[in-house]
């Protein structure tokens, strides 16, 4: 059980850095990015090409990945930066699209490598030593999951920090609508780019960190429903506040993985179960069931909490 | 109502068998096997029907059961493994990679499984392939075939042949069939199975000269595949080699129709049994079409399977991929039997031994030294009239 448990803490947290990622640019500049996915896919992709094909160290792999997704920010902002809200986010699902489909017909050398095969054997970081130094890989899954959760409080402090910057201000400002950050003499389209470059950047360092984890990628992890998991994550948890954003990632994972676990209580404690609740406990009712449970509680919050489990705390001035 | 009871009854006996470990036993004693399979999503179909076929080989090695062996003779094995039943653990992989994981995770770490059985799609296969193997947990694939599932590593099995091997089935039946055959064509989704299909055929069709004049990938749950149809057709290929399932197939295969293209001519497909269901309601789109399949079918199939499938579940086998998910469950429950115990290892060890000498409901399971099934018949069909019967080539 504790094994399992690391391994939910580990994608947990990179989906916590996904989560922030995009509460950056949504929560706090109110960019509604629905192509996520595709920086967690570049970052993925271009650390584990640059440590498998071009011979360097998964450190530089994994920088390579993160710079990588940012320059993509970049790129999807440039031409869409002065675009509005809604045909932005269609630009942005667009961009995520012809990521996707760049890697499912690219291969990298072989047929095999690259392309709908994927990516396999993928190194991680430390692996060898600590195989050769005889610890097991329940150790080095400990390890891996210190790794991740280190590398989430650093995103966690840095990008919370940065919110209650001037740049972090104006992107708020941003947030409520153009005219006043204009009135003010800011670039707006300026800001929103940094902001896709940062999302981006940590967007693209957990794909990274996930690539080496799972030691596998292929383009079915990157279909635009996974983009949409992640906003579930920071609607429900409160967008605008990043402590928010990862309260959302614990709840959503908890939902996800829990609910294989209804079945066997029950049957370990003999639970008398009518054929209703019985029904509901077979593997094909669980699944579906997940998700409905995922938006029966996203209703509920847009409903009664607007802003969110964790709402964020706004600033008010005198009156 | 006949068929619902008997089915109502052994599904209510092995849920017993499985949930509460059967007699006497306790949960603690039982071996454990472990399966992800797609209960929902894409894959559905096809995941309950393994599922089903599982199931109905723990049911048998619980109950006691004669194991037919290749020499003719019969081992018995059960009640149970090792003095208690088999605990069959299933959790659904939704058809996503990240769901399959998880599920696979939870079976290994929480429940303990010796064996892990699963799954169809190799995107799926692949990653925990990898994460079992690295464990050291032997895990049987039912009917994923990517080539690259063979460099996974020696706690990996596949009870299906590599999609290799129907490559150079299509283009021998396809030259048997309409004679000078100097060009092909490939309309193949755009996924590992797709993919390795495409390579295996166009290598095949190297082989002897012939060219592959037009290899499309389509993409899954299109609404309109007009524009891959006409890039197909418009070199004008002697023959082609295709593959669908689902809504897939019957877009594909009704635009086909409407488009003209001479599908019962020229079109040979590649596990045709995929798509029958799915045309059921406009059989005229693909009336005339030939193709390969496994070939499961045969005496010790209809009586093993297909007869005690149709008992328990009041259908028809869904796909043939049950019929390998039961030779699948056979093969791990031989292997744990022969170990003597749920040593990694040893089960491993006794993976090899069991295949040389069961015979399996889907043919020759042997393995060879990576774990890969070496022998897999395929049978050629006919779809007419609604159904897919044997084609025999004029």
């Amino acid at each position: 059980m504790t094994e399992f448990l690391i391994y939910l803490a580990t994608t947990g947290g990179i989906a916590a850095m996904l989560a922030l990622s995009l509460n950056l640019q949504y929560g706090l500049a109110g960019l509604v990015n629905l192509g996520q996915i595709a920086f967690f896919m570049i970052g993925g992709y271009v650390s584990a090409i640059i440590v498998m094909l071009g011979g360097q160290t998964i450190a530089i792999g994994i920088l390579g990945g993160t710079v990588a997704a940012a320059l993509f920010g970049i790129l999807m902002a440039l031409p869409t930066a002065r675009l509005r809200q809604d045909y932005w986010a269609i630009s942005t699902l667009a961009a995520a699209e012809i990521v996707r489909l760049f890697f499912l017909n690219t291969a990298f050398g072989s047929p095999y490598f690259g392309q709908a095969f994927g990516i396999d054997g993928i190194p991680q970081p430390y692996r060898r030593a600590f195989t050769e130094a005889g610890l097991t890989t329940s150790n080095y899954n400990l390890f891996y999951l210190g790794l991740v959760l280190v590398s989430l409080l650093a995103i966690f402090l840095i990008l919370r920090w940065l919110a209650g910057t001037p740049f972090g201000r104006t992107l708020k400002a941003i947030r409520e609508g153009d005219h006043v950050p204009l009135a003010l003499g800011k670039k707006v389209s300026g800001f929103r780019l940094r902001a896709m470059a940062i999302g981006g950047a940590v967007g693209g360092f957990a794909g990274a960190l996930f690539a080496h984890y799972n030691a596998f990628i292929n383009p079915e992890y990157f279909v635009p429903i996974e983009t949409f998991i992640i906003w579930a994550m920071v609607i429900l948890g409160g967008a605008g506040n990043f402590l928010g954003a990862v309260v959302g990632t614990v709840i959503i994972t908890t939902i996800y993985n829990s609910t294989r676990f209804i079945a066997s209580f029950a049957s370990q404690r003999d639970l008398e179960l009518t054929p209703i609740i019985g029904f509901i406990f077979e593997p094909r009712v669980l699944g579906p069931l997940r998700m409905v449970l995922i938006g029966l509680m996203i209703l509920l919050v847009i409903l009664y909490l607007p802003r969110g489990l964790v709402p964020e705390r706004r600033r008010r001035y005198g009156r | 109502m006949k068929h619902r009871l008997r089915a109502t009854a052994l599904l209510a006996g092995t849920a017993m068998a499985v949930a509460f470990g059967a007699g006497s036993a306790s949960a603690q004693q039982a071996v454990k096997i472990g399966m992800f399979t797609p209960l929902t999503g894409a894959s559905s179909v096809v995941g309950l029907d393994m599922q089903r076929g599982v199931e109905l080989a723990i049911a048998r090695i619980n109950a006691g059961f004669d194991v037919p062996m290749q020499d003719g003779t019969t081992l018995t094995v059960g009640p149970g493994l090792l003095g208690a039943p088999i605990n069959l653990i299933v959790e659904d992989d939704e058809s996503r990679p990240q769901a399959a994981m998880d599920a696979a995770r939870k079976l290994v770490e929480v429940d303990g499984v010796a064996v892990l059985i699963g799954e169809y799609s190799s995107g799926r296969t692949q990653p925990v392939g990898q994460y079992a193997n690295e464990n050291q947990v032997v895990h049987i694939s039912i009917g994923a075939n990517a080539e690259s599932l063979r460099d996974i590593g020696p706690y990996f099995f596949d009870a299906i042949a590599l999609a290799g091997l129907q490559g150079p089935q299509l283009i021998a039946m396809a030259q048997a069939a309409i004679g000078d055959v100097d060009t092909f064509g490939t309309i193949f989704p755009n996924n590992p199975y797709g993919v390795g299909m495409e390579i295996a055929t166009c290598a095949a069709a190297a082989a002897i000269g012939i060219e592959c004049v037009s290899t499309i990938r389509y993409e899954e749950q299109k609404t309109d595949y007009r524009p891959e149809l006409n890039q197909l057709t418009a070199p004008q290929p002697d023959a082609v080699a295709f593959f669908a399932y689902g809504a897939d197939a019957t877009l594909i295969l009704r635009q086909a129709f409407e488009l003209g293209v001479d599908a019962a001519g020229t079109w040979f497909g590649a596990e045709v049994s995929n798509w029958v269901a799915d045309v059921a309601a406009i059989p005229e789109v693909a009336e005339g079409i030939r193709g390969v399949e496994h070939a499961v079918a045969g005496e010790l199939y209809e009586t093993q399977y297909r007869a005690a499938y149709v008992d328990a579940y009041g259908e028809e086998p869904l796909t043939v991929f049950g019929a390998f998910g039961y030779d699948a469950a056979m093969l791990a429950a031989l292997a744990i039997n022969a170990a003597g115990s749920t040593d990694s290892d040893a089960i491993r060890q006794a993976m090899h031994e069991v295949s040389q000498t069961y015979l399996g409901i889907t043919g020759n399971l042997a393995f060879d030294e990576d774990g890969m099934r070496m022998f897999q018949d395929y049978g050629e069909f006919i779809y007419t009239n609604g159904e897919l019967v044997p084609y025999v080539a004029e």
